[in-house]
């Protein structure tokens, strides 16, 4: 798995991800973080960086892509 | 290395301040120094997810194309007039650095009682965090002095982990500081629920260790053997470093609302302060200073946006939040002892609840577990 996720038992909804970059993360009805069906891939751009780092508990994961198969 | 801009600290404030500054179009070159091999990172973790399991990559804090020059070195003085720093590299030795605007972002560094002995666990940085989480790994008993956020989490996460954990303060209830008094019952029975045997109005007469293990006294005779004591008793701004540079006042750290450094009676040219190093003066003159991820990063924004001569982006409310046995407590707005709390709403299923506070015209809410409303409330919508 490559992308960006985020991991649930970390997320304390402090909504700041969607705040920032709400084309590629979403809260769901209790509170919680999720990253948007599509935009695993959008770590490259700049406002989703900024919400990476905006993220107090350091929920939100990036693993990058291996070398190319 | 002779950056023109030079900020003392990689620290939450830091990262905020230069996002903000690369965003607002500015291309100086800045130079952070920090002595911490973990820098930069996000210390709320250190006290929840990072205590029990994760390594450094758990809390790192990705600086990656925002293009700062990070030096591992400490800084041991300043001298204003000249605009020198003195800094002390992996090799023990001093030298100077001029700089042309200097930022310290030091922080805070924790406190520790008259009568603590020698020893005896803190948690600010995460190799502390890695030291309790190996000193109490295998169920060890710990006792934590101090029921303000950092103790109230240490506990409700240690005990989680199986080991059993005493949560000792001198107050009539945890987290007074920050609640003001209010929900003290309800976070004692969490606490309760969670495992954690609380002593409130304790008075600690000894702290001794006994062998492989410790004993806490209190005045009422009681005794409790721990094989881990940490402390957390609270933090203050680490400023021992400026000692005799003309900066403080008394030993404050003065700054005004940009972050421009001051003494008594001026601004200091070319020297700024942000997070929780800084102390401010009130305008009824009472001086104040924030400890929380949330103040240091507006602290940080503003700098980033005075510096760059930016118009100034509104200050929040206050904003802070606390992990106690699976619960997550926000507070939004200042809290005052005394104040009227009202249930606006609660979920029994969710175990939530959102409390509106009234004090002299000023509102605040407490949330338990209320993070969609919170999130409503900060955004204002
Ligand atoms: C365990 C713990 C849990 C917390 N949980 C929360 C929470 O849940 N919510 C919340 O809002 N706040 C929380 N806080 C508070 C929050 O983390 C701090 O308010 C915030 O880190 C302050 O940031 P800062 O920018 O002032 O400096 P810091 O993040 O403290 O960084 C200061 C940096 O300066 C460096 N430094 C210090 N002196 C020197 C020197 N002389 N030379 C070079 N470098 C130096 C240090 O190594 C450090 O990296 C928590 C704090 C702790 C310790
Ligand atoms: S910012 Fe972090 S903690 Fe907050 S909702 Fe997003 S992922 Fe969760």
């Amino acid at each position: 798995m490559t992308g960006l996720s985020i991991d649930q038992s970390r997320c304390q909804g402090h909504a700041r991800c969607y705040m920032l970059a709400p084309d590629t993360f979403l809260i769901d009805e209790e509170g919680y973080g999720h990253v948007i069906e599509g935009r695993e891939g959008a770590y490259q751009e700049e406002h989703v960086r900024k919400a990476v780092r905006n993220c107090p508990e350091r929920s939100i994961k990036v693993i990058a892509p291996g070398p190319a198969a | 290395m002779t950056g023109d801009l030079i900020v003392v600290g990689a620290s939450v404030a830091t990262t905020a301040f230069i996002e903000r500054m690369r965003e607002l179009g500015s291309g100086e070159s800045i130079t952070v120094l920090d002595n911490d091999p973990d820098a930069p990172y996000d210390r709320p973790p250190l006290s929840k997810h990072y205590l029990v399991d994760g390594d450094s990559e758990d809390i790192a804090v990705d600086w990656n194309g925002l293009d700062v020059e990070l030096v591992r070195a400490e800084a041991v003085g300043v001298n204003p007039e000249t605009h020198t720093l003195q800094v002390r590299g992996d090799d023990h030795r001093d030298h100077d650095l001029r700089y042309g605007r200097l930022v310290i972002a030091t922080g805070a560094t924790p406190v520790h009682l008259p009568i603590e002995p020698p020893g005896l666990a803190v948690l600010r940085t995460a190799a502390d965090a890695r030291r309790i989480r190996a000193q109490a790994s295998g169920r060890r008993s710990v006792a934590i002095v101090g029921a303000g956020a950092v103790g109230v989490e240490l506990a409700s996460h240690l005990a989680r982990q199986g080991s059993p954990v005493v949560l000792i303060d001198r107050a009539v209830g945890p987290l007074e500081r920050l609640l003001a008094g209010h929900l003290a019952d309800e976070v004692t029975d969490w606490l309760h629920g969670a495992g954690v045997v609380c002593r409130w109005r304790a008075d600690i007469t000894d702290i001794s260790q006994i062998g492989d293990s410790w004993r806490v006294e209190l005045a009422d005779g009681e005794r409790i053997e721990a094989d881990v004591v940490v402390s957390a008793v609270g933090a203050r701004p680490a400023v021992a470093w400026l000692a005799g540079s003309g900066l403080l006042t008394g030993d404050a750290l003065l700054a005004d609302a940009d972050g421009r450094v001051v003494t008594a009676d001026s601004v200091v040219a070319d020297v700024y302060a942000m997070g929780d190093v800084v102390t401010r003066r009130r305008p009824d003159g009472r001086l104040e200073r924030t400890e929380n991820w949330a103040a240091a990063r507006q602290q940080g924004m503003r700098l980033a946006e005075h510096i760059c001569r930016a118009p100034r982006q509104p200050v929040p409310s206050p904003y802070f939040w606390i992990q106690v046995a699976n619960r997550t407590i926000q507070i939004v707005g200042t809290l005052r002892p005394g104040a009227r709390l009202d249930l606006e709403a609660a979920n029994p299923d969710r175990r939530s609840a959102l409390y509106r506070v009234r004090a002299d015209g000023a509102t605040a809410w407490i949330g338990v577990n209320a993070q969609p409303r919170i999130a409503k409330i900060i955004s204002g919508s």
